[in-house]
């Protein structure tokens, strides 16, 4: 070892030796590469021979059926008045050479057709298609502050996306959810104000306000239990109401999935800071509610919100079918996000309770300041796992008669005018969801970076 | 629609609140401040007015708890017994309101307990003050008892916290058991479990176990069980070959195969699994007609009803008495009876063809395979033994694999052949337009086998390559170092090692397979949400007994596979001092 550098040290004090040399061509450019990645050995030339094999018989087909041959815009090629699959028929030979009419390539015509129902189901029955464009546009600009802090204007999004789901509900359903839950949205609105908005006017009565308003929310969801205000609401009555049953496609979708995700994450980790409690009969419930509800499929549990929901209820209550699934996705998702968030709590060292312990914070307060913020960044990843997999999971919604984008899909392969298109309809929403899962994990890696406080060896 | 008697609680607890408030005044105590008194107030005008409520529901209008429940005796031996219906829509619907109420109740409580100790502190007179620690020798306060209020002792803060909630958990179960007697008793559906014994009028078809409209809904359950089992298992050995498979090409040096394999991934475990097993069975059910059918050897055919195969008989036809003959015949009604007398060509083989519709796979003189095998399984055990003492003894090896699969498939064959078993291939034939005779696996079987198989395998792939990639490489090259061959490093080094990681989540991954397995439900195959929990459900409308039934047989699966694997887990885990 010693020799070795002695040797060069003294090549360089010569200032002689040997001029480096290329390396040979076989290890360097495209040959060298493909040399190592792909026919290092026999094993990997033959695999590397049966991949492109594979490729060869999958991909142009694929290519061909959905884009080369594909027909794209909708026209009534057949004449024969209405626009059907038929209209993507040529002439094709069969296996016998003689010339037939077939569908060819993939007839996107469907999905053109469809598009509006696909997007947002039956709602253009009672409302205009522009209230849910609108919506899911307020979604985007409410959810890009959340999601990345380097956007302009962060703020002033931010206290959008706080205003955001009145905003939606009202463009959605074209009612109020009632006098006393709209006060109770605009206190939060109002006392969140302050945090926004380090130097606007009035910031003293606003935080004093902010400290007063749980206490206040309490008090207005108790009185709405007893007085009723059947009917009153601040909402402006300009808009027509849309029964839920007419939403539909990726409307509702995205009405479950986003529910689903805002709602879970709060109660998940409530339900794990229970079964982590010193207090055995909240530990015991929380372990068995969690333990229940991982035990069972999500379909079971929304046939019991279907079928025993009612049961549970005094006669004449009657729940609206997407509030049962919304309950029970909510819950379902809740307890998985449970285990997930457990795993992070656990992960924190012993240390840390003691520490917050010895600053003499109260529990809530040495959870929400010290323990919480490190092990939700531990379990990025298993969250946003569980995101995705309750976004997949809105799919089973069919099963109790909803109409998501999949039932949607489904639904419209019956027509006769479009029947044998299911190649088409299924790749469509599977893009759909494969854009939200794919970039949901995209972003939750791009999150784990940018967390990194660089602990890490 | 509120019940005049609703508002006698509201007059008596504002009524409470000013006397209380007067006399306190009276006592010279300070006045609370306008907010702390709105608060406390409210509270105690809540949790009074929930009091009251119940106070009138019990002993006012002659409800009580004791009326509400069943004497256990009673629940299941007198088949008509009923609930008694708690009250009526309106008292119940202020029922509703009073439990909805409570957890509102219970935090206004304790945020005027909170704001009665801010402003009086230890004066409070409805506040205990500390004990005097004096006495008992404890000089400095903090030191193994509690200062300030009781709000602030930990321990009195855990007990009414879980009274609390045990209570409120009780009550939402009481609410919801009444309410649920009531209205099944307004329904008039009768709880019970006599149902499973009625005629299930549908036919259990497309899975492992047929069974007719005419047995009963016991039967239709028991079918859609077996089916759900053979999804589960078939599905979880596909996935975990695939997804071994997958995962170590993902890992492999060579760039075209991994990429493919991140690609394989990828796509499938973004795509929700329900439209996964749509869409295979929207293609398997593009395939021809039966009569159409894709051939393969002339052995295999594939159609738009399923998919079908020869079947293998070992052992003979059942030897059926008269009297078992008889009765076959008089089930099977006259249509039938002409139609199997036709097709065995006369009265006199009648006999064998009515043998041949119930000859088992396994028939007469089939015990010889069994026995083989028990014995062939034996003889190897005996014989691995014998080979780890003789490589502890001497150090050679014995070629175990080989001879360890040799016995178990050739012995029994041998057995077989030897005991002149008949062992016959049924092969399936087309009449009309149906096949008859062979193996069948019905369309929705495969599609939903298929789907559930490759989609948990892009989750399994991701476990064993994060299994493979935590054993650190030097385990590898230390292997090496002692002279094992890439083979064996993987099979006795590398490979136990990964284990451990692998089969936790694994674990989770089969029992996510198994509760996907009750997707079946939309493409037909009757498993057992198909079955008990979906067609038996609603012909009966006994949907608390048949969700409870159905959810009892998923978590005992998950337990029952969380236990094996956790005894296997532990087995394999690695023991440190």
């Amino acid at each position: 070892m010693s020799d070795v550098t002695a040797n060069q040290s003294n090549l360089r004090v010569l200032g002689g030796g040997i001029a480096p040399r290329p390396a040979p061509a076989t290890t360097v450019g495209v040959v060298g590469w493909l040399r190592e990645n792909l026919f290092s050995s026999l094993l990997n030339t033959i695999l590397t021979i049966l991949s492109l094999i594979l490729l060869y018989f999958t991909v142009p087909p694929i290519i061909e059926w959905a884009f080369l041959d594909a027909f794209w815009t909708s026209f009534d090629y057949d004449g024969n008045g209405e626009i059907g699959r038929n209209d993507c028929r040529v002439e094709v030979l069969d296996a016998d050479g003689k010339a037939i009419n077939a569908v060819r390539g993939a007839c996107w015509m469907f999905v053109a057709e469809r598009w509006e129902q696909l997007l947002f189901g039956d709602f253009f029955k009672d409302g205009s298609l522009l209230r849910p464009t609108l919506a899911f546009i307020g979604l985007f600009i409410a959810v890009a502050p959340m999601l990345f802090d380097q956007v302009p204007g962060r703020n002033v999004l931010l206290l959008f996306a706080v205003v955001y789901p009145l905003l939606a509900i009202w463009l959605l359903s074209g009612t109020g959810i009632g006098i006393y839950y709209e006060l109770v949205y605009l206190g939060l609105i109002v006392s969140i104000l302050p945090f926004l908005f380090p130097h606007m006017p009035m910031r003293e009565p606003l935080t004093k306000f902010a400290r007063i308003y749980p206490l206040l929310a309490v008090v207005l969801i108790a009185a709405s239990f007893f007085v009723s205000a059947d009917g009153l609401t601040l909402v402006p009555g300009i808009l027509t109401s849309v029964d839920t049953h007419l939403w539909g496609g990726l409307l509702l979708t995205m009405v479950i999935g986003v529910v689903g995700i805002v709602l879970s994450l709060p109660i998940g980790v409530v339900l794990a800071l229970g079964r982590r409690s010193h207090m055995p009969a909240v530990k015991l419930l929380c372990v068995i509610f969690i333990e229940f509800i991982r035990g069972v499929p999500l379909i079971t549990l929304l046939f019991m919100a279907s079928n025993m929901l009612p049961l549970f209820f005094p006669e004449g209550y009657d729940f609206d079918k997407l509030v049962r699934a919304l309950i029970v996705v909510v819950m379902f998702s809740a307890a998985y996000m449970a285990e997930v968030i457990r795993g992070g709590l656990q992960a924190i060292p012993k240390g840390q309770y003691e520490a917050a312990d010895a600053l003499g914070l109260s529990y809530w307060k040495s959870m929400y300041l010290i323990i919480l913020p490190q092990a939700l960044k531990i379990v990025i990843p298993g969250i946003v796992n569980s995101f995705i997999g309750l976004f997949k999971d809105t799919t089973l919604v069919l099963i109790i008669g909803l109409f998501d984008i999949l039932n949607t899909a489904k639904l419209a392969l019956t027509d006769a005018k479009w029947i044998g298109s299911v190649k088409e309809a299924y790749a469509f929403v599977a893009l759909v969801y494969f854009i939200f899962c794919f970039a949901m994990s995209r972003y939750s890696i791009w999150l784990e970076g940018k967390l990194e406080t660089g602990h890490k060896r | 629609m509120t019940h005049f008697a609703d508002y006698i609680p509201y007059v008596a607890c504002l009524l409470a609140i000013v006397t209380f408030n007067n006399r306190a005044q009276q006592a010279g105590n300070p006045l609370p401040s306008s907010l702390t008194f709105a608060i406390s107030g409210g509270a105690a005008f809540l949790i009074g007015a929930w009091i009251g409520n119940w106070i009138i529901y019990w002993y006012f209008l002659g409800i009580q708890p004791a009326n509400i429940l069943p004497h256990p005796d009673t629940v299941f031996s007198t088949p008509d017994w009923k609930w008694v219906p708690i009250c009526d829509p309106v008292r119940v619907s202020s029922l509703a309101k009073t439990l909805l109420v409570t957890p509102g109740c219970l935090l206004g409580i304790a945020c005027a307990m909170f704001a009665w100790n801010r402003q009086y502190g230890l004066e409070n007179r409805f506040i205990r003050p500390p004990p005097d620690y004096s006495k008992f020798g404890v000089v400095a306060a903090g030191h193994g008892g509690f200062e300030g209020s009781l709000i602030n002792n930990p321990k009195v803060r855990s007990v009414v916290t879980q009274i609390v909630v045990i209570g409120s958990v009780a009550l939402l179960f009481y609410f919801i058991v009444a309410n649920t007697a009531h209205n099944l008793d307004r329904l008039g559906i009768a709880s019970g479990f006599k149902f499973l014994c009625d005629p299930a009028r549908y036919d259990v078809t497309g899975g492992f176990m047929p069974v007719s409209s005419t047995e009963t809904h016991w039967a239709a359950f028991t079918a859609g069980l077996l089916n759900t089992f053979v999804v589960a298992v078939f599905g979880c050995i596909a996935a975990t070959i695939l997804g071994v498979i997958i995962g170590v090409l993902r890992l492999s040096n060579n760039w075209i195969v991994s990429k493919l394999a991140a690609v394989y991934v990828e796509t499938l475990r973004n795509i929700p699994v329900l439209l996964q097993i749509l869409f295979w069975y929207g293609i398997f059910i593009l395939l021809p007609a039966p009569r159409q059918s894709l051939k393969i050897f002339d052995t295999f055919y594939l159609n738009n009803r399923g998919f079908l195969g020869p079947k293998l008989f070992v052992g003979d036809a059942p030897v059926l008495s008269a009297e078992q003959q008889a009765t076959m015949i008089s089930e099977m009604g006259d249509v039938k009876y002409q139609r199997l007398v036709e097709e065995a060509g006369g009265e006199e083989n009648v006999a064998a063809a009515l043998a041949e519709s119930v000859r088992p796979v396994f028939g007469d003189g089939s015990s010889v395979l069994f026995i083989s095998l028990i014995v062939a399984f034996f003889a190897v055990w005996f014989y691995r033994r014998w080979a780890r003492k003789r490589q502890e003894a001497t150090g050679q090896q014995s070629p175990v694999f080989l001879v360890s699969a040799g016995t178990i498939i050739l012995f029994p064959i041998l057995c077989l052949l030897i005991a002149g078993t008949t062992l016959e291939l049924q092969h399936t034939e087309l009449k009309g337009f149906n096949f008859v005779g062979g193996t069948s696996i019905s369309v929705s079987f495969v599609a939903l086998w298929f789907a559930l198989s490759v989609y948990t395998a892009a989750f399994i792939a991701e476990i064993v390559r994060a299994g493979i990639l935590a054993v650190p490489y030097g385990q590898t090259e230390a292997s090496y170092a002692l002279g094992l061959r890439p083979g064996q490093a993987m099979r006795l080094n590398i490979l136990p090692q990964a284990l451990r990681v692998i089969v936790p989540p694994l674990t989770s991954q089969y029992l996510n397979l198994t509760k996907n397995s009750s997707l079946a439900q939309v493409v037909g195959f009757l498993e057992i949400v198909g079955t008990i929990g979906g067609i038996t459900l609603n012909q009966t409308g006994q949907a608390v007994e048949c969700i409870v039934i159905t959810m009892a047989v998923y978590l005992i699966i998950s337990l029952v596979i969380s236990v094996f694997m956790n005894w296997y887990n532990k087995r394999i885990a690695l023991v440190e001092r």
